[in-house]
């Protein structure tokens, strides 16, 4: 009997072959394929599911910010063993620092804050204040309207943003083309003007990051868009 | 990326497409939207399983950003000709079970369900062992349901307490899975005794 698919490589590869593929046959009336496969049904669908909607969705906001903070700091992804901060109130992550190089980079980041924290109270009595972003600033793209000029994007503006640009994705998610930096909230793609990489009617991936300076405050998700 | 990402691209990119465009340059400002973006659309599944697993909302939270972070970390070795769905509940479902596995006494062994376990043992007794267990496997595909099926095998296979199968399976009534193990194992213990082995 085909052993049983437990680990994620081998349970993937085979629910990408068909179900006629041989592979897949030999494993019909599998009790340890069967099981994973009902369970991944339900797990993708959510059938049977007793949460409600709501509950969902607040709990996947805050999983989701939770975890947004690991990647900001490109924690997550690219340490071994790390977990971003869990909800206050568990004391857990306190045991984070328990390892030599994590308490030597909170050393350091500790530094780094004061230093900095100092570097902004001398600033801040001879210089004005430069407005920037809220933490958490919203930058969406609405749904793309068809004008008699062509396509236009439009985004909300985004307070401490002195430009925009849209960066245009492929299918395969590789950068195609971006506009130049402009100061209105909102970009029109026009047949035989479109940035270079850009053709007409293939659809691409819009994505605009709004610009302080040369750095890029906020981003946006990407929306789907047809230039003219 | 695989023929199946491409197609399922429709208003947005696939699960696989974004995986790749992660793996590709995960320090990116691209690869980490393509991470957040994954981020966003799973954090609700894995959160629901978690919940199965644990009944209340902060420790399925917990449970469920553990799982997130596993994904995060092994994504860098997910190999695209694979279906991502399936990658991914592999890995939650996977540490879930971890979980109720620490929180919980491994159940006692399974009356008539020994053929399922692998001790230590030699080559020939292992031979025996897996023709015995093939034999078992095909007994509760002919006779048992959908039901009774999964509610052993993750007694008998994946370690589940009586109560967390209850729980994960979200079945209703008093008995929750205990009524449901005993009618299969009941059932099993007839086909046996009607078929022996060859």
């Amino acid at each position: 009997m085909t052993p049983e698919p437990v680990t994620p490589d081998d349970f993937a590869r085979l629910l990408a072959l068909p179900e006629d593929h041989p592979e897949r046959r030999a494993l019909a009336g599998n009790p340890a394929f069967e099981a994973r496969l009902r369970l991944w049904r339900e797990f993708e669908s959510g059938a049977g599911d007793r949460l409600s909607t709501e509950a969902i969705d607040s709990a996947a906001r805050e999983l989701t910010r939770r975890l947004a903070r690991g990647i900001d700091t490109g924690a997550t992804a690219h340490a071994t063993g790390t977990r971003p901060a869990r909800a206050p109130g568990t004391f857990r992550w306190l045991g984070w620092f328990s390892s030599p190089p994590r308490a030597a980079l909170a050393f350091a980041s500790v530094i780094v804050v004061i230093a900095a924290a100092t570097w902004v109270v001398t600033r801040q009595t001879s210089q004005p204040v430069v407005r920037s972003a809220p933490e958490h600033a919203v930058l969406e793209i609405a749904a793309p309207r068809i004008t008699r000029d062509g396509v236009e994007l439009q985004w909300a503006p985004v307070a401490g943003a002195d430009a925009y640009q849209v960066t245009f994705y492929g299918r395969d998610l590789t950068e195609i083309a971006h506009s130049d930096p402009t100061a209105d909230a909102r970009l029109v793609l026009r047949a035989g003007q479109l940035p270079h990489g850009l053709e007409s009617g293939r659809e691409v991936l819009a994505e605009v990051s709004a610009l302080h300076g040369s750095d890029a405050i906020a981003r946006s998700a990407p929306r789907l868009v047809t230039p003219p | 990326m695989n023929e199946d990402a491409r197609a399922s691209w429709g208003d947005e990119p696939s699960d696989e497409a974004l995986a790749s465009c992660h793996q590709r340059a995960p320090g990116s400002p691209e690869g980490r939207s393509a991470l957040a973006r994954l981020i966003e659309r799973w954090s609700g599944r894995a959160y629901r399983w978690a919940y199965r697993f644990t009944g209340e909302r902060e420790q399925a939270l917990d449970l469920a950003q553990d799982c997130m972070v596993q994904v995060i970390q092994a994504l860098p070795r997910y190999r695209s000709q694979g279906r991502f769905s399936a990658w991914l509940f592999t890995i939650v479902h996977n540490r879930c079970l971890d979980e109720v596995r620490r929180k919980r006494p491994l159940p006692e062994p399974e009356s008539g369900m020994d053929a399922l376990t692998t001790p230590d043992e030699g080559p020939e007794e292992r031979v025996d062992r897996a023709l015995e267990r093939d034999h078992v496997f095909a007994a509760m595909d002919r006779h048992l349901d959908e039901n009774e099926r999964l509610a052993l095998w993750l007694r008998a296979y994946e370690g589940m307490s009586v109560e967390d199968i209850t729980r994960m399976m979200q079945l209703d009534g008093a008995s929750g899975a205990r009524g449901l193990l005993q009618t299969a194992r009941r059932k099993l213990r007839a086909a046996l005794r009607e078929e022996p082995e060859a």
